[in-house]
């Protein structure tokens, strides 16, 4: 049995197939949410806004000083020139600035389009409206902590608003961490393809390979366990490989307790794995059309998870969640979720069962297509 | 050995296999021969409990032959027509796969991998890739990895398809060396010259019925020609060509092309009487010889059809 799964796992370390989707796509694939996620967080360049004066009140004077000190701050986020309402518009027009802040008792926002700085701006002014009332107390009673309060909400709207979103826990997270998730979610579902080979090259009729495995005097539910569990070792592996590249090399912010995040990985490979081993012992259809079912089937849960359009996972859960409670790479990233936002253990515990019963069907599943068959043709 | 009694496997209509009888002795090289379709692999496969099969009984070492018949199959070695190897593995790390579905002592597992490396001769392959290998050495691999555990019964199924003349006759060779150190053989092929030359025992198949069986003296014995006689460079009418079929123990004659081929009846002085009715009449011809029957000319007079049709 050892010997058996030594050359197993000989054979997949030395698959330069299966290591490049195994292991490398999906740190190529993180690399590049990365570096794609990490622009739109970096390289937001400074949004040119047109100020017009309408009023010389306090009020609109105190929005004023709130629309100066953005623009002074460290961030860059906004740069603000007065102009008459003529030329503002004109500007706007002509695409020099996003927006139009009018500075009057009731500030007023005006933009051409809807776009991310547009959005920017408005939330700078929705962050300034439901603080007005404190800034205009605070300039009566106490202006010399103007600055400070403006400098405290300012930041707040920066960080809040447009960069992170509600999850449906109803807590707020960063929302590009989701992408990682289902990334992950999807490496452990990478483990069909591993399953898949396994069970096929234990099938007469479907490989040549199989053939001859079938008439050792080794029996098949023993040979498949032994490739199930090299390649299960083996998925866990990438999937580790992956983590610690997120958290070690990019820095991702994915806490939580690794305790309970091994577990979720470990889980997520076998049930990857075993999934593959059903689908790989089921019919008589050749190997690539195995392939081609199990291709769309981790696909297909990869993209119901959020892996493709971040918010298919939250409408899901609105409109079906039953598909949420089965579909594994769901079960993975929610099971993931639980443990770096949400800390709900209730909900961690529920996914971990899930996973678990879906694997112990698939396992047996596959055990029981495989063992003793005869083959109709070959 | 092997018993197979009325043995019957359909596909939907086909007929593949047609109540075949096949009775297997321990010690020879017994030859399964049939031109492509006609139920040799079916027939193999059934034996080894990987295909269904609706009618019939299969005994192997005196055991109905089941999948879970691990104690048998631990005495048979396959040598599957397709080469069945894992790629990733050298030559060395296959057979010792292969060799660890039956044998599960290290050391003389590590023996035996060491006899079958140098029984196919590829100790200088151990360490390469099957893909790093011709298709004769893939095919000696293939062999090596279901001879390994030294089994009792070696099946081989088209083992030489493929294959270039030098390890062809190695691969024959060794085949007869396996049968001298004990080990039954059924060889499966459409290549009656191989067959010829190594079976001890030959049953011919035909759309899965065994048509005849026995040594190949035996089945030429069955035919009623003896002897082919070939005459090329010869220029013949149609008296002449007339007056050669009316010769004692001539019973065919094609003529075409200045070939003129005798076909005659088992009996002595077929040729001289044959050169001898050529220097009567004076006529010239380039090059003769003389043949024995071969297994094509058995299957032909047997189905009417060429072994390779």
């Amino acid at each position: 049995m050892l010997q058996l799964m030594k050359y197993r796992a000989l054979g997949l370390f030395r698959d330069k197939i299966t290591m490049f989707w195994s292991l490398l796509f999906p740190l190529i694939l993180c690399t590049l949410f990365y570096v794609t996620f990490g622009n739109l967080d970096n390289h937001l360049e400074c949004i040119d806004t047109a100020v017009v004066v309408k009023s010389e009140e306090k009020e609109a004077k105190t929005f004023g000083s709130f629309l100066q000190f953005i623009a002074d701050s460290e961030e860059d986020l906004i740069s603000v020139e007065e102009m008459s309402e003529k030329e503002a518009k004109e500007a706007l027009k002509d695409g020099k600035v996003f927006g139009i802040y009018y500075v009057d008792a009731e500030p007023e926002l005006v933009v051409a389009s809807a776009g991310v700085e547009e959005s920017i701006l408005k939330a700078l002014l929705e962050s300034y409206e439901r603080n007005a009332e404190i800034i205009q107390t605070v300039s009566k009673e106490k202006p010399e902590s103007l600055l400070k309060v403006i400098d405290r909400i300012s930041s707040s709207a920066m960080q809040t608003e447009y960069v992170k979103e509600a999850t449906l826990g109803g807590k707020e997270t960063d929302g590009m961490i989701q992408y990682f998730f289902s990334l992950i979610a999807m490496t452990c579902m990478f483990g069909c393809f591993l399953g898949l080979e396994a069970a096929v090259t234990l099938q007469a009729n479907v490989n040549p390979v199989g053939a001859r495995r079938c008439i050792g005097a080794v029996s098949k539910i023993q040979q498949l366990f032994a490739d199930f569990i090299v390649v299960c070792i083996f998925n866990i592996i990438d999937v580790s490989v992956l983590l610690v590249y997120m958290i070690g090399v990019l820095k991702l912010d994915i806490s939580g307790d690794m305790g309970k995040i091994m577990p979720v990985s470990v889980l997520g490979s076998i049930i990857g794995v075993s999934m593959g081993m059903l689908v790989g012992s089921v019919g008589r259809w050749k190997e690539g059309v195995k392939l081609a079912i199990m291709l769309s089937v981790s696909l297909g849960s990869s993209f119901l998870s959020g892996l493709m359009v971040g918010g298919i996972k939250g409408l899901l859960e609105e409109y079906c969640p039953f598909l949420n409670r089965i579909n594994p790479a769901s079960l993975i990233s929610d099971a993931f979720y639980c443990v770096s936002i949400y800390w709900d253990s209730a909900r961690y515990t529920r996914d971990m069962l899930s996973m678990a019963g879906w694997a112990v069907v698939f396992v047996l599943g596959s055990f029981l297509m495989i063992r003793r068959v005869r083959y109709d043709s070959i | 050995m092997i018993e197979i009694q009325n043995l019957v496997k359909r596909y939907g209509d086909l007929v593949a296999l047609d109540h075949l009888d096949l009775d297997i002795r321990e010690g020879e090289i017994f030859g399964l021969l049939g031109p492509n379709g006609s139920g040799k692999t079916t027939a193999i496969s059934c034996l080894l409990a990987l295909l269904k099969y609706d009618k019939g009984k299969i005994s192997v070492f005196g055991e109905k032959m089941m999948p879970n018949s691990y104690g048998v199959k631990k005495k048979i070695g396959i040598v599957p027509q397709e080469v069945a190897v894992f790629g990733e593995l050298t030559v060395e790390e296959n057979i010792d796969y292969f060799c660890g579905l039956y044998i599960k002592d290290k050391a003389l597992r590590k023996k035996y991998v060491e006899d079958a490396i140098q029984f196919v001769g590829l100790e200088e392959q151990k360490k390469m890739r099957p893909k790093q290998l011709s298709g004769g050495l893939l095919r000696r691999l293939n062999i090596a990895c279901g001879i390994v555990h030294k089994p009792k019964l070696v099946i081989m199924d088209e083992p030489t398809v493929a294959v270039d003349p030098q390890s062809r006759n190695h691969i024959l060779e060794g085949i007869q060396k396996l049968n001298k150190e004990g080990a039954t053989i059924i060889y499966t092929s459409h290549y009656m010259e191989e067959v010829e030359q190594i079976c001890t025992r030959i049953a011919i198949l035909d759309h899965g019925r065994s048509i005849a069986v026995g040594t190949k003296e035996e089945l030429k014995a069955m035919i009623k020609m003896g002897e082919r006689i070939t005459i090329e460079g010869i220029a013949l009418d149609k008296e002449h060509l007339q007056e050669i079929k009316e010769l004692p123990h001539v019973f065919q004659t094609e003529y075409e092309n200045q070939k003129l081929v005798i076909c005659c009846s088992s009996a002595k002085q077929n040729l001289m009487r044959v050169l001898h009715y050529l220097q009567e009449r004076e006529i010239s011809c380039g090059k003769i010889f003389s043949e024995l029957p071969t297994l094509n000319d058995v299957f032909l007079e047997i189905t009417g059809k060429e072994l390779r049709d």
